[in-house]
Protein backbone atom coordinates (compact mmCIF):
# COMPACT_ATOMS: atom_id res chain seq x y z
CA UNK A 1 0.00 0.00 0.00
CA UNK A 2 1.40 3.86 -0.51
CA UNK A 3 2.53 5.14 2.15
CA UNK A 4 4.15 8.46 0.89
CA UNK A 5 4.68 9.58 4.58
CA UNK A 6 7.39 6.16 4.31
CA UNK A 7 9.39 7.78 1.25
CA UNK A 8 11.37 10.12 2.88
CA UNK A 9 14.52 9.92 0.24
CA UNK A 10 13.76 11.46 -3.38
CA UNK A 11 13.60 8.51 -5.17
CA UNK A 12 11.13 9.27 -7.35
CA UNK A 13 10.85 5.60 -8.42
CA UNK A 14 10.02 4.46 -4.94
CA UNK A 15 7.15 6.60 -4.84
CA UNK A 16 5.85 5.79 -7.98
CA UNK A 17 5.24 2.02 -7.39
CA UNK A 18 4.33 2.70 -4.08
CA UNK A 19 1.45 4.66 -6.01
CA UNK A 20 0.88 1.96 -8.18
CA UNK A 21 0.10 -0.34 -5.50
CA UNK A 22 -1.89 2.45 -3.69
CA UNK A 23 -3.53 3.24 -7.08
CA UNK A 24 -4.04 -0.23 -8.39
CA UNK A 25 -7.10 -1.02 -6.78
CA UNK A 26 -8.59 1.71 -8.89
CA UNK A 27 -7.66 -0.25 -12.06
CA UNK A 28 -10.01 -3.10 -11.12
CA UNK A 29 -12.83 -1.04 -10.87
CA UNK A 30 -14.83 -1.77 -13.78
CA UNK A 31 -18.16 -0.26 -15.05
CA UNK A 32 -20.96 -2.16 -13.69
CA UNK A 33 -22.61 -4.68 -15.61
CA UNK A 34 -26.31 -2.47 -14.90
CA UNK A 35 -24.69 0.50 -15.63
CA UNK A 36 -23.32 -0.34 -18.99
CA UNK A 37 -26.82 -1.87 -20.25
CA UNK A 38 -28.84 1.48 -19.19
CA UNK A 39 -25.70 3.23 -20.80
CA UNK A 40 -25.62 1.22 -24.05
CA UNK A 41 -29.73 1.20 -24.17
CA UNK A 42 -28.85 5.00 -24.28
CA UNK A 43 -26.70 5.25 -26.40
CA UNK A 44 -28.59 3.22 -29.19
CA UNK A 45 -31.20 5.69 -28.37
CA UNK A 46 -29.10 8.61 -28.86
CA UNK A 47 -27.95 7.24 -32.37
CA UNK A 48 -31.68 6.63 -33.22
CA UNK A 49 -32.60 9.93 -32.63
CA UNK A 50 -29.74 11.39 -34.29
CA UNK A 51 -29.64 9.47 -37.25
CA UNK A 52 -32.97 10.46 -38.21
CA UNK A 53 -32.09 13.92 -37.68
CA UNK A 54 -29.24 13.92 -39.78
CA UNK A 55 -31.37 12.34 -42.45
CA UNK A 56 -33.31 15.40 -41.70
CA UNK A 57 -30.96 17.54 -42.18
CA UNK A 58 -29.73 16.00 -45.65
CA UNK A 59 -33.26 16.17 -47.11
CA UNK A 60 -33.38 19.92 -46.38
CA UNK A 61 -29.93 20.19 -48.03
CA UNK A 62 -31.02 18.77 -50.80
CA UNK A 63 -33.98 20.68 -51.18
CA UNK A 64 -32.40 23.84 -50.44
CA UNK A 65 -29.71 23.04 -53.08
CA UNK A 66 -32.55 22.60 -55.61
CA UNK A 67 -34.27 25.60 -54.23
CA UNK A 68 -31.44 28.13 -54.15
CA UNK A 69 -31.40 29.35 -57.81
CA UNK A 70 -34.96 29.38 -57.28
CA UNK A 71 -34.77 32.43 -55.05
CA UNK A 72 -32.24 33.84 -56.22
CA UNK A 73 -34.58 34.06 -59.10
CA UNK A 74 -37.13 36.15 -56.67
CA UNK A 75 -34.19 38.34 -55.66
CA UNK A 76 -33.69 38.97 -59.13
CA UNK A 77 -37.11 39.76 -59.32
CA UNK A 78 -37.10 42.34 -56.54
CA UNK A 79 -34.15 43.85 -57.38
CA UNK A 80 -36.15 44.89 -61.14
CA UNK A 81 -38.26 46.81 -59.25
CA UNK A 82 -35.25 49.44 -59.04
CA UNK A 83 -33.00 48.75 -61.46
CA UNK A 84 -34.75 46.78 -64.30
CA UNK A 85 -31.42 46.60 -66.31
CA UNK A 86 -29.09 45.80 -63.96
CA UNK A 87 -29.38 43.99 -61.15
CA UNK A 88 -30.92 40.94 -62.65
CA UNK A 89 -28.53 39.92 -64.67
CA UNK A 90 -26.04 39.53 -62.10
CA UNK A 91 -28.61 37.59 -60.38
CA UNK A 92 -29.54 35.72 -63.02
CA UNK A 93 -25.94 34.47 -63.64
CA UNK A 94 -25.24 33.47 -60.34
CA UNK A 95 -28.42 31.38 -60.20
CA UNK A 96 -27.37 29.64 -63.52
CA UNK A 97 -23.65 29.00 -62.03
CA UNK A 98 -25.55 27.45 -59.38
CA UNK A 99 -27.42 24.45 -61.52
CA UNK A 100 -29.25 26.06 -63.34
CA UNK A 101 -28.97 25.95 -66.86
CA UNK A 102 -27.89 28.93 -68.97
CA UNK A 103 -24.32 29.78 -67.74
CA UNK A 104 -23.38 29.33 -71.44
CA UNK A 105 -20.06 28.72 -70.48
CA UNK A 106 -20.65 25.89 -68.74
CA UNK A 107 -23.42 24.29 -70.93
CA UNK A 108 -21.84 21.48 -73.63
CA UNK A 109 -22.64 21.87 -77.32
CA UNK A 110 -24.73 18.39 -77.32
CA UNK A 111 -26.72 19.33 -74.07
CA UNK A 112 -30.33 18.08 -74.54
CA UNK A 113 -32.70 21.19 -73.85
CA UNK A 114 -36.25 20.91 -74.14
CA UNK A 115 -38.28 23.02 -75.71
CA UNK A 116 -39.19 25.01 -73.11
CA UNK A 117 -36.01 26.94 -72.66
CA UNK A 118 -34.65 29.77 -70.27
CA UNK A 119 -35.78 32.70 -71.99
CA UNK A 120 -39.80 31.53 -72.27
CA UNK A 121 -39.98 30.15 -69.27
CA UNK A 122 -38.72 32.84 -66.93
CA UNK A 123 -36.00 30.89 -65.78
CA UNK A 124 -32.80 32.48 -65.10
CA UNK A 125 -30.15 32.13 -67.58
CA UNK A 126 -30.13 31.15 -71.40
CA UNK A 127 -29.97 28.27 -73.50
CA UNK A 128 -26.41 27.61 -75.23
CA UNK A 129 -26.30 29.85 -78.23
CA UNK A 130 -27.94 32.53 -76.40
CA UNK A 131 -25.03 33.19 -74.37
CA UNK A 132 -24.97 36.23 -72.15
CA UNK A 133 -21.58 37.36 -74.01
CA UNK A 134 -23.26 37.94 -76.67
CA UNK A 135 -22.17 41.31 -78.34
CA UNK A 136 -25.71 43.03 -78.54
CA UNK A 137 -29.39 42.62 -77.69
CA UNK A 138 -31.18 41.07 -80.69
CA UNK A 139 -33.56 43.54 -81.94
CA UNK A 140 -36.73 43.73 -84.33
CA UNK A 141 -35.92 41.81 -87.84
CA UNK A 142 -33.63 39.57 -85.54
CA UNK A 143 -36.12 37.67 -83.89
CA UNK A 144 -37.15 35.39 -86.26
CA UNK A 145 -34.00 33.33 -86.37
CA UNK A 146 -34.46 33.56 -82.52
CA UNK A 147 -37.92 32.37 -82.66
CA UNK A 148 -36.71 29.55 -85.12
CA UNK A 149 -33.88 28.55 -82.41
CA UNK A 150 -36.04 28.40 -79.69
CA UNK A 151 -34.16 30.97 -77.72
CA UNK A 152 -35.88 34.14 -78.73
CA UNK A 153 -38.58 35.40 -76.48
CA UNK A 154 -42.16 33.61 -76.94
CA UNK A 155 -44.16 36.96 -76.80
CA UNK A 156 -46.70 35.22 -74.98
CA UNK A 157 -48.89 37.71 -74.35
CA UNK A 158 -50.84 37.82 -70.91
CA UNK A 159 -53.38 39.67 -69.52
CA UNK A 160 -52.50 42.35 -67.04
CA UNK A 161 -55.48 41.36 -64.78
CA UNK A 162 -55.16 37.93 -64.99
CA UNK A 163 -53.36 37.28 -61.77
CA UNK A 164 -54.26 33.36 -62.13
CA UNK A 165 -52.17 33.11 -65.63
CA UNK A 166 -49.63 30.87 -66.51
CA UNK A 167 -46.23 32.14 -65.72
CA UNK A 168 -44.76 29.87 -68.12
CA UNK A 169 -45.31 30.49 -71.71
CA UNK A 170 -44.92 27.09 -73.54
CA UNK A 171 -42.38 28.03 -75.83
CA UNK A 172 -42.87 29.75 -79.33
CA UNK A 173 -45.65 28.21 -79.68
CA UNK A 174 -47.34 29.85 -77.58
CA UNK A 175 -47.39 32.78 -79.26
CA UNK A 176 -50.38 34.07 -79.81
CA UNK A 177 -51.49 34.25 -84.20
CA UNK A 178 -51.44 37.93 -83.46
CA UNK A 179 -48.02 38.57 -83.15
CA UNK A 180 -46.08 38.54 -86.30
CA UNK A 181 -42.98 36.54 -86.38
CA UNK A 182 -39.60 38.85 -86.45
CA UNK A 183 -41.42 41.26 -84.90
CA UNK A 184 -40.20 41.10 -81.65
CA UNK A 185 -41.49 41.16 -78.24
CA UNK A 186 -42.82 44.55 -78.61
CA UNK A 187 -42.38 46.03 -82.07
CA UNK A 188 -45.74 45.06 -83.00
CA UNK A 189 -46.69 47.82 -80.72
CA UNK A 190 -46.63 51.51 -80.79
CA UNK A 191 -43.77 52.96 -78.30
CA UNK A 192 -46.33 55.75 -77.55
CA UNK A 193 -46.03 56.55 -74.19
CA UNK A 194 -49.88 57.35 -73.65
CA UNK A 195 -50.51 53.33 -74.63
CA UNK A 196 -50.07 52.31 -71.22
CA UNK A 197 -54.21 50.20 -71.36
CA UNK A 198 -52.43 47.84 -73.83
CA UNK A 199 -51.15 44.82 -72.28
CA UNK A 200 -48.05 44.27 -71.02
CA UNK A 201 -45.63 43.54 -74.11
CA UNK A 202 -47.79 44.69 -76.61
CA UNK A 203 -47.56 49.18 -74.96
CA UNK A 204 -43.60 49.04 -75.83
CA UNK A 205 -42.57 49.89 -72.67
CA UNK A 206 -42.92 46.01 -71.29
CA UNK A 207 -44.81 44.33 -68.54
CA UNK A 208 -43.13 46.78 -66.05
CA UNK A 209 -45.33 49.89 -66.39
CA UNK A 210 -48.10 47.87 -66.30
CA UNK A 211 -47.65 45.42 -63.23
CA UNK A 212 -45.65 47.53 -61.47
CA UNK A 213 -47.86 50.71 -61.97
CA UNK A 214 -49.33 50.92 -58.37
CA UNK A 215 -47.25 48.17 -56.74
CA UNK A 216 -44.99 45.32 -56.79
CA UNK A 217 -47.35 42.63 -57.97
CA UNK A 218 -46.99 38.58 -56.55
CA UNK A 219 -44.12 36.62 -58.29
CA UNK A 220 -44.70 33.57 -59.39
CA UNK A 221 -41.68 31.56 -58.81
CA UNK A 222 -39.84 30.47 -60.84
CA UNK A 223 -41.29 32.64 -63.64
CA UNK A 224 -42.24 36.29 -63.22
CA UNK A 225 -44.66 38.47 -62.03
CA UNK A 226 -47.99 37.03 -62.11
CA UNK A 227 -49.63 38.37 -64.87
CA UNK A 228 -46.80 37.85 -66.67
CA UNK A 229 -46.01 34.65 -68.56
CA UNK A 230 -42.59 35.97 -70.46
CA UNK A 231 -40.66 35.42 -67.31
CA UNK A 232 -38.53 37.00 -64.69
CA UNK A 233 -35.98 39.26 -66.57
CA UNK A 234 -35.76 43.12 -66.52
CA UNK A 235 -34.48 42.83 -70.55
CA UNK A 236 -38.43 41.61 -70.95
CA UNK A 237 -40.06 43.49 -69.05
CA UNK A 238 -38.95 46.51 -70.05
CA UNK A 239 -38.69 45.61 -73.28
CA UNK A 240 -35.41 47.15 -73.80
CA UNK A 241 -37.08 50.40 -74.16
CA UNK A 242 -35.59 52.90 -71.87
CA UNK A 243 -36.95 55.87 -72.37
CA UNK A 244 -34.02 58.24 -73.14
CA UNK A 245 -33.15 55.54 -75.61
CA UNK A 246 -35.98 54.56 -78.20
CA UNK A 247 -33.83 53.32 -80.11
CA UNK A 248 -32.44 50.61 -78.37
CA UNK A 249 -33.05 47.43 -79.67
CA UNK A 250 -35.18 44.69 -78.04
CA UNK A 251 -33.64 42.01 -76.07
CA UNK A 252 -34.95 38.81 -76.91
CA UNK A 253 -33.82 36.42 -74.63
CA UNK A 254 -33.35 36.99 -70.38
CA UNK A 255 -29.82 36.69 -70.92
CA UNK A 256 -29.57 37.81 -74.17
CA UNK A 257 -27.09 41.23 -72.98
CA UNK A 258 -24.42 40.88 -71.63
CA UNK A 259 -25.15 43.82 -69.16
CA UNK A 260 -21.25 45.21 -68.88
CA UNK A 261 -22.08 45.86 -72.71
CA UNK A 262 -25.13 48.21 -72.15
CA UNK A 263 -24.07 51.89 -71.31
CA UNK A 264 -26.49 52.24 -68.53
CA UNK A 265 -25.61 49.56 -66.74
CA UNK A 266 -21.97 51.33 -66.52
CA UNK A 267 -23.75 54.57 -64.00
CA UNK A 268 -25.04 51.87 -61.67
CA UNK A 269 -22.32 49.55 -61.29
CA UNK A 270 -20.89 49.81 -57.99
CA UNK A 271 -17.67 47.91 -59.16
CA UNK A 272 -18.10 45.50 -55.59
CA UNK A 273 -20.16 42.82 -55.23
CA UNK A 274 -21.25 43.98 -51.65
CA UNK A 275 -24.15 41.37 -51.98
CA UNK A 276 -22.37 38.67 -51.89
CA UNK A 277 -21.50 38.95 -48.61
CA UNK A 278 -17.44 38.55 -49.15
CA UNK A 279 -16.28 41.77 -50.03
CA UNK A 280 -14.15 42.40 -52.81
CA UNK A 281 -11.34 39.89 -52.16
CA UNK A 282 -13.44 36.36 -53.54
CA UNK A 283 -15.45 38.49 -56.35
CA UNK A 284 -14.29 38.79 -59.86
CA UNK A 285 -14.07 42.27 -61.01
CA UNK A 286 -17.27 43.78 -61.48
CA UNK A 287 -19.79 44.61 -59.00
CA UNK A 288 -22.79 42.83 -56.96
CA UNK A 289 -25.90 42.11 -56.87
CA UNK A 290 -27.31 45.60 -55.34
CA UNK A 291 -27.93 43.17 -51.68
CA UNK A 292 -25.53 45.13 -49.95
CA UNK A 293 -23.42 44.46 -47.03
CA UNK A 294 -22.15 47.40 -45.18
CA UNK A 295 -20.39 45.40 -42.66
CA UNK A 296 -17.78 44.15 -45.23
CA UNK A 297 -16.24 47.85 -45.79
CA UNK A 298 -16.77 48.88 -42.50
CA UNK A 299 -14.76 45.44 -41.14
CA UNK A 300 -11.55 45.76 -43.85
CA UNK A 301 -12.01 49.73 -44.35
CA UNK A 302 -11.07 49.89 -47.83
CA UNK A 303 -12.25 52.10 -50.77
CA UNK A 304 -15.39 50.45 -51.82
CA UNK A 305 -15.66 52.29 -55.03
CA UNK A 306 -12.54 51.26 -56.79
CA UNK A 307 -13.38 51.54 -60.41
CA UNK A 308 -14.79 54.94 -60.17
CA UNK A 309 -18.89 53.69 -60.07
CA UNK A 310 -20.64 55.05 -56.87
CA UNK A 311 -22.50 52.02 -55.31
CA UNK A 312 -26.27 52.12 -54.70
CA UNK A 313 -27.59 53.14 -51.83
CA UNK A 314 -30.33 54.79 -50.03
CA UNK A 315 -32.53 57.15 -52.78
CA UNK A 316 -29.77 56.00 -55.23
CA UNK A 317 -31.85 53.39 -56.64
CA UNK A 318 -31.05 54.37 -60.26
CA UNK A 319 -27.30 53.58 -59.43
CA UNK A 320 -28.35 49.74 -57.52
CA UNK A 321 -25.27 48.16 -58.49
CA UNK A 322 -26.35 45.27 -60.99
CA UNK A 323 -24.88 43.96 -64.08
CA UNK A 324 -21.99 41.83 -62.76
CA UNK A 325 -20.89 38.86 -64.33
CA UNK A 326 -21.54 35.50 -62.77
CA UNK A 327 -19.63 34.80 -59.81
CA UNK A 328 -17.86 31.59 -59.83
CA UNK A 329 -17.44 31.16 -55.94
CA UNK A 330 -19.83 28.90 -55.23
CA UNK A 331 -19.83 29.84 -51.18
CA UNK A 332 -21.17 33.78 -52.90
CA UNK A 333 -23.46 32.00 -54.56
CA UNK A 334 -25.13 30.32 -51.35
CA UNK A 335 -24.67 33.63 -49.13
CA UNK A 336 -26.87 34.80 -51.92
CA UNK A 337 -29.47 33.18 -52.08
CA UNK A 338 -29.85 32.96 -47.94
CA UNK A 339 -29.90 36.68 -48.34
CA UNK A 340 -32.75 36.49 -50.48
CA UNK A 341 -34.19 33.24 -48.75
CA UNK A 342 -36.28 36.36 -46.91
CA UNK A 343 -38.28 37.23 -50.24
CA UNK A 344 -37.58 40.01 -52.93
CA UNK A 345 -38.11 42.91 -50.59
CA UNK A 346 -34.67 42.02 -48.22
CA UNK A 347 -32.85 42.08 -51.14
CA UNK A 348 -33.47 45.39 -51.51
CA UNK A 349 -33.13 46.22 -47.82
CA UNK A 350 -29.67 44.87 -47.50
CA UNK A 351 -29.04 46.78 -50.17
CA UNK A 352 -29.60 49.83 -48.53
CA UNK A 353 -26.54 49.02 -46.31
CA UNK A 354 -23.90 49.67 -48.98
CA UNK A 355 -23.53 52.93 -47.55
CA UNK A 356 -22.55 51.90 -44.63
CA UNK B 1 5.82 8.58 -34.03
CA UNK B 2 5.54 6.20 -37.24
CA UNK B 3 2.27 4.96 -37.86
CA UNK B 4 2.76 1.36 -37.06
CA UNK B 5 3.47 2.36 -33.49
CA UNK B 6 0.87 4.63 -33.16
CA UNK B 7 -1.86 1.53 -33.87
CA UNK B 8 -0.22 -0.06 -31.14
CA UNK B 9 -1.58 3.36 -28.34
CA UNK B 10 -4.55 2.44 -26.43
CA UNK B 11 -7.82 4.17 -27.93
CA UNK B 12 -5.83 5.35 -31.36
CA UNK B 13 -6.79 2.00 -33.41
CA UNK B 14 -9.80 0.84 -34.06
CA UNK B 15 -11.60 -1.03 -31.13
CA UNK B 16 -11.67 -4.53 -31.32
CA UNK B 17 -13.32 -6.15 -33.61
CA UNK B 18 -13.29 -3.54 -36.18
CA UNK B 19 -11.80 -4.45 -39.11
CA UNK B 20 -11.70 -1.12 -41.03
CA UNK B 21 -9.09 1.47 -41.01
CA UNK B 22 -9.29 4.24 -38.99
CA UNK B 23 -10.63 6.52 -41.42
CA UNK B 24 -13.20 4.68 -42.28
CA UNK B 25 -13.96 3.46 -38.36
CA UNK B 26 -14.30 7.46 -37.82
CA UNK B 27 -16.96 8.30 -40.61
CA UNK B 28 -18.78 5.25 -38.98
CA UNK B 29 -18.63 7.03 -36.24
CA UNK B 30 -19.53 10.53 -37.76
CA UNK B 31 -22.70 8.66 -39.97
CA UNK B 32 -23.85 7.21 -36.10
CA UNK B 33 -23.34 3.82 -36.72
CA UNK B 34 -24.65 1.74 -33.44
CA UNK B 35 -21.52 -1.27 -34.75
CA UNK B 36 -19.27 1.40 -34.32
CA UNK B 37 -20.85 2.91 -31.17
CA UNK B 38 -21.17 -0.59 -29.77
CA UNK B 39 -17.78 -1.22 -29.84
CA UNK B 40 -16.66 2.59 -28.96
CA UNK B 41 -18.54 1.79 -26.01
CA UNK B 42 -17.25 -1.48 -25.20
CA UNK B 43 -13.42 -0.28 -25.73
CA UNK B 44 -13.78 2.75 -23.48
CA UNK B 45 -16.43 2.31 -21.13
CA UNK B 46 -14.10 1.07 -18.20
CA UNK B 47 -11.53 3.68 -18.86
CA UNK B 48 -13.79 6.23 -18.94
CA UNK B 49 -15.66 5.50 -15.66
CA UNK B 50 -12.19 5.06 -13.87
CA UNK B 51 -11.13 8.61 -15.32
CA UNK B 52 -14.54 9.59 -13.81
CA UNK B 53 -14.12 8.00 -10.73
CA UNK B 54 -10.79 9.11 -10.09
CA UNK B 55 -12.00 12.64 -10.57
CA UNK B 56 -15.41 12.71 -8.36
CA UNK B 57 -14.76 9.86 -6.53
CA UNK B 58 -18.15 8.53 -6.70
CA UNK B 59 -18.96 5.22 -8.24
CA UNK B 60 -22.77 5.85 -8.90
CA UNK B 61 -21.81 9.50 -10.01
CA UNK B 62 -19.02 8.29 -11.93
CA UNK B 63 -22.04 5.92 -13.78
CA UNK B 64 -23.51 8.75 -14.70
CA UNK B 65 -20.63 10.64 -15.63
CA UNK B 66 -19.66 7.70 -18.44
CA UNK B 67 -22.89 7.82 -20.08
CA UNK B 68 -23.14 11.52 -20.45
CA UNK B 69 -19.67 11.12 -21.85
CA UNK B 70 -20.67 8.69 -24.73
CA UNK B 71 -23.70 10.40 -25.18
CA UNK B 72 -21.96 13.69 -26.11
CA UNK B 73 -19.29 12.29 -27.85
CA UNK B 74 -22.05 11.08 -30.25
CA UNK B 75 -23.81 14.49 -30.10
CA UNK B 76 -20.18 16.33 -30.83
CA UNK B 77 -18.46 13.07 -32.97
CA UNK B 78 -19.20 15.80 -36.44
CA UNK B 79 -17.19 18.39 -34.36
CA UNK B 80 -13.94 15.79 -33.62
CA UNK B 81 -10.89 16.06 -35.55
CA UNK B 82 -8.49 13.42 -35.99
CA UNK B 83 -5.19 14.80 -34.90
CA UNK B 84 -3.33 11.32 -34.54
CA UNK B 85 -3.79 11.47 -30.59
CA UNK B 86 -5.29 8.81 -29.76
CA UNK B 87 -9.34 8.83 -29.60
CA UNK B 88 -9.65 7.85 -25.95
CA UNK B 89 -7.89 11.13 -24.95
CA UNK B 90 -11.23 13.03 -26.63
CA UNK B 91 -12.77 10.50 -24.40
CA UNK B 92 -10.68 11.37 -21.60
CA UNK B 93 -11.39 15.49 -22.39
CA UNK B 94 -15.37 15.25 -21.87
CA UNK B 95 -14.91 13.16 -19.18
CA UNK B 96 -13.17 15.51 -17.49
CA UNK B 97 -15.30 18.50 -17.76
CA UNK B 98 -18.41 16.39 -17.12
CA UNK B 99 -16.76 15.62 -13.58
CA UNK B 100 -15.78 19.05 -13.26
CA UNK B 101 -19.12 20.09 -13.47
CA UNK B 102 -20.74 17.29 -11.50
CA UNK B 103 -17.61 18.14 -9.01
CA UNK B 104 -19.58 22.05 -8.60
CA UNK B 105 -22.77 21.07 -8.53
CA UNK B 106 -21.77 18.49 -5.46
CA UNK B 107 -20.56 21.08 -3.99
CA UNK B 108 -23.63 23.65 -4.39
CA UNK B 109 -25.69 20.75 -2.85
CA UNK B 110 -23.29 20.16 0.20
CA UNK B 111 -23.15 23.82 0.70
CA UNK B 112 -27.11 23.41 0.50
CA UNK B 113 -27.85 20.66 2.48
CA UNK B 114 -24.91 21.03 4.99
CA UNK B 115 -24.33 17.45 4.10
CA UNK B 116 -20.30 15.78 4.55
CA UNK B 117 -20.98 12.53 4.69
CA UNK B 118 -18.97 10.47 1.92
CA UNK B 119 -20.61 10.93 -1.48
CA UNK B 120 -20.33 6.93 -1.92
CA UNK B 121 -21.35 4.52 0.84
CA UNK B 122 -18.74 2.41 -0.84
CA UNK B 123 -16.01 5.22 -0.30
CA UNK B 124 -13.52 4.76 1.99
CA UNK B 125 -10.87 3.79 -0.44
CA UNK B 126 -7.51 5.07 0.34
CA UNK B 127 -7.40 5.39 -3.06
CA UNK B 128 -10.41 8.14 -3.92
CA UNK B 129 -9.50 9.45 -0.29
CA UNK B 130 -5.96 10.25 -1.92
CA UNK B 131 -7.37 10.91 -4.94
CA UNK B 132 -9.67 13.49 -3.69
CA UNK B 133 -7.30 16.58 -2.15
CA UNK B 134 -5.55 16.43 -5.44
CA UNK B 135 -6.49 18.67 -8.25
CA UNK B 136 -8.54 18.43 -11.48
CA UNK B 137 -5.21 17.82 -13.52
CA UNK B 138 -3.12 16.28 -10.86
CA UNK B 139 -5.92 13.45 -10.60
CA UNK B 140 -5.63 13.01 -13.94
CA UNK B 141 -2.08 12.05 -14.59
CA UNK B 142 -2.34 10.26 -11.29
CA UNK B 143 -5.30 7.89 -13.05
CA UNK B 144 -3.56 7.81 -15.97
CA UNK B 145 -0.36 6.70 -15.09
CA UNK B 146 -0.98 4.76 -11.70
CA UNK B 147 -4.17 3.46 -12.62
CA UNK B 148 -4.17 3.03 -16.29
CA UNK B 149 -0.18 2.17 -16.32
CA UNK B 150 0.95 4.64 -19.00
CA UNK B 151 4.03 5.21 -19.55
CA UNK B 152 4.83 9.32 -19.05
CA UNK B 153 4.96 10.07 -23.34
CA UNK B 154 1.77 8.37 -23.56
CA UNK B 155 0.20 9.93 -20.95
CA UNK B 156 1.52 13.47 -22.57
CA UNK B 157 -0.13 12.64 -25.74
CA UNK B 158 -3.23 11.95 -24.00
CA UNK B 159 -3.30 14.90 -22.13
CA UNK B 160 -1.82 17.48 -24.29
CA UNK B 161 0.84 17.89 -22.55
CA UNK B 162 4.51 18.05 -22.64
CA UNK B 163 6.33 14.94 -20.09
CA UNK B 164 8.11 17.37 -18.54
CA UNK B 165 5.03 19.02 -17.63
CA UNK B 166 3.34 15.40 -16.74
CA UNK B 167 6.41 14.34 -14.78
CA UNK B 168 5.95 18.05 -12.89
CA UNK B 169 2.29 17.35 -12.30
CA UNK B 170 3.16 13.47 -10.85
CA UNK B 171 5.48 14.93 -8.53
CA UNK B 172 3.55 17.88 -6.95
CA UNK B 173 0.61 15.26 -7.02
CA UNK B 174 3.12 12.37 -4.90
CA UNK B 175 3.98 15.40 -2.55
CA UNK B 176 0.60 16.06 -1.62
CA UNK B 177 -0.43 12.96 -1.58
CA UNK B 178 2.53 12.61 1.53
CA UNK B 179 1.67 15.65 2.87
CA UNK B 180 -2.42 14.96 3.31
CA UNK B 181 -2.07 11.25 3.62
CA UNK B 182 1.19 11.60 6.37
CA UNK B 183 -0.40 9.16 9.23
CA UNK B 184 -0.66 6.56 6.26
CA UNK B 185 -3.90 5.37 4.53
CA UNK B 186 -5.71 5.34 7.14
CA UNK B 187 -5.08 8.76 8.27
CA UNK B 188 -6.60 9.84 5.10
CA UNK B 189 -9.61 11.22 6.29
CA UNK B 190 -9.69 15.05 5.51
CA UNK B 191 -12.36 14.35 2.49
CA UNK B 192 -12.68 17.37 0.54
Amino acid sequence: MFNPSASSSSDTSELEREAIAMFGELSREELPQVAAEEIRESILAALTNTRGTAATHRGFAFAGALAAPLLIAGAASAATVHSPLEAPAAVFEAAASVGLRGHSADIPDDLDLPGETAGNAGQPGSPPGSTANAPAPQGIGQADAAADEGTGQPGAQPLANEPNSEPRASGAASQPAANEPGSGPSSSVSVNDGEVNLPPHENGKGCDDVLFAEREPPFASPGGPVGCEAGNSADHRQNGMPEDDDDAPDPVGELAVEPRDEPEVEKGEGGTSHGLGHGHEEDGPGNGNGNGNGNVHANHGHDPNPNGHGPGGPGDEDLDDGGSPAQSDGSALDDSATASAGGGKSAEAKGKNKDN
Amino acid sequence: MNESSEWTLPGLHAPRGHKNERADWIRALRERDPAAWTAVFEEHRDFVYRAALSQVGDRLLAEDITGQVFLEAIEGIDRYRDRGVPFRAWLLTIARHRSLDALRKRRRDERTRLVLEPPDGRAGSSALEGLSCLTPEQREIIHLRFVEDLPIDQVARMTGRSAGAVKSLQHRALGRLRTRLGSGPSGGSNHV
